[in-house]
């Protein structure tokens, strides 16, 4: 197998080697095109961010401006039962006040 | 000129040639190989500042290679026209006649098994690294390999003692004589 190997090398290397006809374009020529390439990734890079950023700013300004709900009062408690005794409350009890009468003074003194 | 633009020249007229080389393998064609070649060069330099003095070689490789399969998972480039037969050379010497064999076989093997063996056998990389430029496993390049071989082998036909160092020499005595 190794020397397959070898022999596959050899002829990849006959194929491969060729010299071919002259390179059509220059190391000048991929260097201008990259500097172009480059630039426009740069642009597109700078108006993506400025996108981004109005995004953001509309977004954050909406929320800003959005009319706040009054808040809801909160509900009363429930009332619960209990079994035992239960307590009457102050506002309930009578109370009884003493009156006293004066006896009016007659005209046999 | 920047610094960059000078290591770029630099790189460029020293690895340019043999890059086109791998991609000419891979689609046996001139005008797709330099196809292929200037997308990658223009790919490494834009990665070139990352890159810096390590891996671009191999990165220049993955780019062709890689471009290469995608441009074949296009149907519309698909512009090989596999015949039945190795074609007659008898006009032309024995080392461009076994040349064009060899070349001839190689469009039939497909795509993928191709590049493993254009990697294997002319970027003279190991199975592990083969396996990183295509983005597979070291097992799948093993397989690919053995199949490629075989459809090469296949293709060549009457000629497939090429393959082997007596059919080598058979060959060249054949045509020397």
């Amino acid at each position: 197998m190794d020397r397959e190997d070898e022999r596959l090398k050899s002829l990849f290397g006959e194929v491969g080697g060729q010299q071919g006809p002259p390179l059509g374009f220059s190391a000048a020529g991929v260097a201008r095109r990259g500097r172009r390439i480059r630039l426009v990734r740069r642009a597109a890079a700078a108006v993506g961010g400025l996108v981004v950023l109005a995004v953001v700013t509309v977004s954050v300004a909406l929320a800003a401006n959005r009319e706040v709900e009054p808040a809801t009062p909160p509900t009363p408690p429930l009332v619960t039962t209990t079994d035992g005794p239960t307590a009457t409350p102050e506002y309930l009890t009578t109370t009884t006040t003493p009156t006293t009468t004066l006896d009016t003074p007659t005209a046999t003194d | 000129m920047t610094t960059q633009d000078e290591d770029f020249s630099a790189y460029f007229a020293a690895r340019a040639h043999a890059l086109r080389g791998t991609a000419y393998l891979l689609c046996g064609d001139w005008h797709r190989a330099e196809d292929i070649t200037q997308v990658a060069m223009t790919k490494l330099y834009l990665a070139w500042p990352r890159l810096r003095d390590h891996g671009m070689d191999a990165y220049a490789r993955k780019v062709v290679v890689r471009t290469f399969l995608a441009e074949n998972r296009r149907l519309w480039r698909r512009r090989e026209h596999v015949t039945g037969e190795p074609p007659e050379l008898s006009t032309v010497d024995g080392d461009a006649e076994r040349r064009l064999l060899v070349e001839a076989a190689l469009t039939a093997v497909p795509p993928r098994q191709r590049a493993v063996l254009v990697l294997r056998y002319w970027n003279d990389l190991s199975v592990e690294e083969a396996a990183e430029v295509l983005g597979c496993s070291p097992g799948t390049v093993k397989s690919q390999t053995a199949r490629g071989i075989d459809a090469l082998r296949r293709r060549l036909g009457p000629h497939r003692a090429l393959l082997t160092e007596e059919g080598g020499d058979l060959w060249t005595g054949r045509t020397n004589g």
